[in-house]
This record gives C-alpha cells, structure tokens and sequence, in this order.
C-alpha cells in the first residue's frame, strides 16, 4: 500500500472505495531470487452482524529466497452493524531472509485493519506487526472505530525496535496509541482523542517547521516514549543562526544560547534568536570547513526552557556541565529563572524576574559595555559555585534575600 | 467511465430489496467464483470444509464459513487482472448529427448494432462506425448511406474490458459468520515480488539484499 495514504473520515456510509492500495507490495530481490508476495485484502460490508470466531489473515508473505525482503501485511477492512466474537485478525508484515550476522532481506511493513461498526464486541487479537528481518519492517496500523465515539489507531509493533516508519499524515476523529517499538513518522497536525506514546516507541514530528500537533484528549509519553524532531531544522549552515565560516573555520549554530565560536580571529558563531517564551522556529545548522583545531572540543550555549503551569512560570538555563558560549535572557517579571551547569545568561539590559536560582556553575553576566540590572521581586538564591561574572556585578536589586 | 463496481452495487441493492426470498447455497467442494459470475449474488452461502475463492465484487444475503472452510481470493501478481464483460441490448439513438456515447468504455471487438427487435442486424462499416476515444470512451455513429433511420432507437451488443483489483470485495445484507476453525484467507495475495506502490527494493553489494515491502509502515 502506498505508505503515505492519509486515513480520512471512515464511518464511510457506503463511501468506501476498495482499490488495490490495499494490497499489501512485494519485497524486493534477494541474492538468491524473488522477494515475497504481499498481503492480500479483505473487505467485508455487513448489513448485519459480523459473529468472527475464525480467522481473518492479509498477512505478507515470508521470503523463501536467500537475502530476498519480506512482504507487505495487506488490508482489511470491516464495516458491520455489530462485531462479536473471539477471533484473529491480522495485516502482518512477512520476514525477511536474514543469517544471524544480521545481512539479508528486511521486513515487510505491516498493513492496515480498520473495524467500523455501530456496536463493537469483539474481543480477539488484531495485529498489523512489521515483518522480521535484518531490519525490522515499520509498524502497521488498526483502527477501530464505533460510530458516534472517538475511534482508536494502534500502531504497534510487536517489541520490534527497527528504523522502519510508520507514516501518518492526517487522522479524523480518533485516538492514537503508539506502542512496542513502533516509530510513527506524524505530519498530522491534530488528533482528536487521547495521544499515548508507550515505553520503546517514538514519535517523529512532522515535515513542516514549526510542527504543531493539537492533541484533543490526554498527551501520555510514557517512560523510555519519546518525540523527537532530533536532526530535523535547518540544513547546513541554514536558518538564522547558521554557522559562519571565519578564517577557514566554521562555527556551530545558535537558536537558544549562541553557537560556538571557533575562530580567534574573527567571528564565526551563530546568533541567538527566536522567543524565549514561545519559540516556534527550527534549529540552525552549523557549518563545515576544517575541523576545528588540535581536536579541542567547544560546546555552545545552553538553550531555554520556559514552562508555564497557571500563571507561574519557570525559566531554566541548563548545558549539561559544559561550558561553553553563552545564552541571552529576556526580562520575565512573572516567572522564575534557574542557571545551571555552565550555563552562562546574559542580560542586555535591565531585567527583572519573580525569582532567581543560581545553582552550582551556573552564572549570570551582562553584554559588554553594558550594566546589569537585575530585580528580583521575591526570593534570590545563588548556590556554592555559582554566581555573577563578567566585567563588572552590575546593580543587584533584589527584594528578597540572597544565600551563597 | 462507468466502473464494473457501479453495476454491481446496482446489482447487490436489488438482491437486498429481494432478500426474503433469499436461496441458500452450500459449497462444500473447492469452488471459485469469477467477477463476472453473478450467479451465487444474493444467496445465504455457505462454505464447509472447501476452498472458496471469489473474485470481483459480490453480494450475499448472508454467509457462514463453517470449521474447515475457507474463504479466500486470486493472487494476481500486478494487482489486478483485466476481465471482458459483455453488454447486450443497449439502448442508443442513432443520428446523422451526432454520435451516440456507449455506456461502457474500454470496448473491445466489434459492435453489432441491431433494430429494436434485435433480428435485423445493421452493417458495420456501411451502416454505422465506432471510435474509441482517447479517454477509453467509445461512440458508434452513422455512416452517409446508412439503412438505419435519422433518430432510429437501436439495440447494442458489446464486449468492454475492466481491470478487476484483487481481493475479497464482499456485501453480505444480513450476518456474516466467521466460525471457529475456519476463515478468510488472503495471506501473500497482494502484489507479487517487486510489485506495488511500496515495493522493497534492492541493494546491489556482492549479495543483493531485498527490503521489505511497505504497507502502512515502511518495510
């Protein structure tokens, strides 16, 4: 099936039009022959009720030749007034041919189950896994959805871990569930039901920059979940920070906090920008020349966290105990500000905050040929090993008090 | 273009109206059921201990697959197989003005066109002539000299070929029964190796090494 098929309104009413999308694709040539066929496809529109004890199979079929891909799990697609029953229903992508070194044929991806029905009772397996292989195929996807409810699509794959996508590009009226290795690639930008993102599965966030999802119901990302849009702003020396090139040697890019700046003779570090409080632009990329010199390591600046819970809102300055170049702060009189391991703020004029934490190698300062001026309107705590740097102390006029 | 689909649906909504008089059909030898083959259409069936493959889209008013039965469609390496469906007594009026369009497209081999008793045949390539368009569309129109009247009503027989996607495309109008021990099966029935819009590709090292397939998720 074409993977990037967008899941539109599904109660179809009589809508429904069955194509050979549904036919799961065969895998590709292996060094001793053909790929495996794949999945067919099963639509059944019931007037009535639709009793499934037995089996329901589109799987893709298993590689027989050597090294040969697996193929596609295949469609199925059930529209009934009532399901019950007990039975199996499964789009399962089939096996690669593989040896135990990992080289051979990969997994077919799984395929598509949808159940629509006025009633659901059914309470049996349904399953659209990815194939095993030297790489696991991406996670299919089952959708069940009862008129007059929020709809559920599972995409699940078994426990597979593998770098197989599983693309979604838009979902009407439903909830989702990732689960179990599955790696969902969403360019959707809304769901109407819960979003739960379960241990061993991820999320890769959409095409388009910013990427901004409204999620209806309950956002979930359980432990070891992730959404991660990791590697996806700006190209190389792209965007508004991107890495400059100075005297042969090539900066590191800044969004947050400022990129590296590699060159002593002249400027090459990526710029600052974007809004602390609601940033919305992508990540700069960094540029390439030489490497930079005698294998030192630079790390940039720290970027922002800003969280806001009511009316309370948190500022946090963080790089991980690295030091590296600096971060820019906005005055926030409302909320918080924590600075921490090597994170380095830096204020360009007169600023003020709720309240201040300066935790160990954490450090404030002001831009050259400036004044810092800060006020703190509650309490200011400036930990062991921390503190303010830079030309000079500026003008500290914090109401509360001060412990170091 | 008309689709096979739109007079089979036409097909399966009579039956519906017409199901209290339904007819049950029991299947218990190994059996396929072709799209062209309407027969069975509108009956309860029932598949036991057999292997009923059915092709094209169908309707029943209801079905039981029974332990051991299974039910299951061809295997059609491309995704689809081109089938030739026949039309019989199409009504058409014929002028010297304009062509007259025919209700199917992919028209393959001669029209016969014939009067409305359908006993007199007219004279293809004297009395009227046939174009296939670009589109698949297909006219007959009257040749100067015809022996049909301007305006004449006639009857059309033809012969049309439609692509008929693999798969299980059923409509069963009452309850559909899936028992314990029996099933639908279409495993490794879609595209065949290398087929399909998401088909796995291959490496050229010094083994080739061939990825999965892609269904919903990639392979």
């Amino acid at each position: 099936m074409d993977p990037n098929v967008s899941w539109g309104p599904l109660i179809s009413g009589g809508g429904f039009v069955f194509t050979s999308n549904w036919l799961g694709s065969g895998g590709g040539t292996g060094y001793g022959g053909a790929g495996a066929n794949g999945g067919g496809a099963i639509v059944l529109n019931v007037g009535g009720t639709l009793e499934l004890d037995g089996a329901l199979n589109a799987d893709g079929a298993g590689a027989t030749n050597t090294f040969a891909g697996g193929g596609a799990g295949g469609g199925i697609f059930i529209e009934a007034t009532t399901i019950i029953g007990a039975g199996s229903v499964h789009s399962d992508g089939g096996a690669g041919d593989f040896d135990l070194s990992g080289a051979g044929g990969g997994g077919g991806g799984g395929g598509r189950v949808v159940f629509e029905c006025l009633t659901n009772g059914y309470s049996g397996v349904m399953s659209a896994y990815g194939g095993p292989g030297s790489e696991v195929g991406g996670a299919g996807a089952v959708l069940t959805q009862v008129a007059g409810q929020i709809g559920q699509l599972v995409v699940d794959n078994a426990g597979q871990a593998g770098p197989a996508l599983s693309p979604l590009l838009a979902l009407t009226n439903s909830s989702v569930r990732v689960a179990n290795g599955a790696i969902l690639a969403a360019s959707l930008t809304s769901i109407a039901g819960d979003f739960t993102i379960t241990t061993n599965a991820m999320v890769i966030g959409g095409t388009s920059s910013p990427w901004v999802l409204s999620v209806g119901g309950n956002l979930d990302i359980q432990p070891g979940g992730a959404v991660s849009l990791d590697g996806q702003g700006y190209g190389p020396a792209q965007g508004p920070g991107g890495g400059i090139i100075s005297y042969a040697l090539s900066g590191g890019a800044g969004h947050g906090g400022y990129g590296v700046n590699v060159s002593s003779f002249g400027y090459s570090r990526g710029l600052v920008y974007d809004s602390q409080f609601t940033p919305t632009n992508a990540g700069s990329g960094g540029n390439s020349f030489y490497p930079v010199p005698g294998g030192s390591v630079y790390a940039g600046g720290a970027g922002t966290i800003y969280t806001q819970f009511g009316s309370a809102g948190q500022l946090v300055i963080d790089n991980d105990g690295q030091t590296g170049t600096n971060t820019p702060i906005v005055s926030a009189p409302d909320a918080g500000l924590v600075v921490q391991n090597g994170a380095v703020g830096v204020f360009g004029s007169p600023s003020a905050f709720n309240s201040l934490v300066i935790n160990s190698n954490g450090w404030l300062t002001e831009m050259p040929g400036t004044t810092l001026n800060l006020v703190v309107s509650s309490n200011a705590i400036i930990n062991a090993g921390g503190g303010f740097m830079g030309d000079g102390l500026g003008n500290r006029n914090g109401n509360g008090s001060i412990s170091a | 273009m008309k689709q096979i689909k739109t007079a089979c649906v036409l097909m399966v909504a009579v039956f519906c109206l017409l199901s209290s008089n339904a007819w049950s059909l029991l299947i218990t030898n190994d059996t396929a059921i072709g799209p062209l083959n309407l027969s069975c259409d509108g009956s309860d069936i029932i598949v036991s201990n057999c292997v009923l493959t059915i092709d094209g889209l169908h309707g029943f008013n209801s079905l039981l697959v029974e332990s051991n039965g299974v039910l299951t469609h061809s295997f059609f390496p491309s995704g689809s197989s081109n089938f030739m469906f026949r039309v019989t007594n199409e009504l058409q009026v014929l002028s010297l003005s304009n062509p007259a369009a025919l209700d199917e497209s992919n028209v393959v081999g001669t029209v016969i066109v014939t009067d409305l008793s359908g006993t007199n045949a007219y004279v293809f390539g004297a009395d009227y002539g046939e174009t296939n368009l670009p589109d698949g569309a297909a006219e007959i129109y009257m040749l100067p000299g015809s022996s049909i009247s301007n305006g004449a009503s006639v009857l059309v027989d033809y012969q049309w070929e439609e692509a008929v996607h693999a798969g299980l495309d059923l409509i069963i109008s009452n309850n559909a029964t899936i028992a314990m021990g029996s099933g639908i099966n279409a495993g490794g029935l879609g595209y065949g190796p290398r087929a399909g819009p998401g088909f796995g590709t291959s490496s050229y090292g010094i083994y080739f090494e061939g990825a999965g397939g892609g269904g919903f998720g990639n392979g």
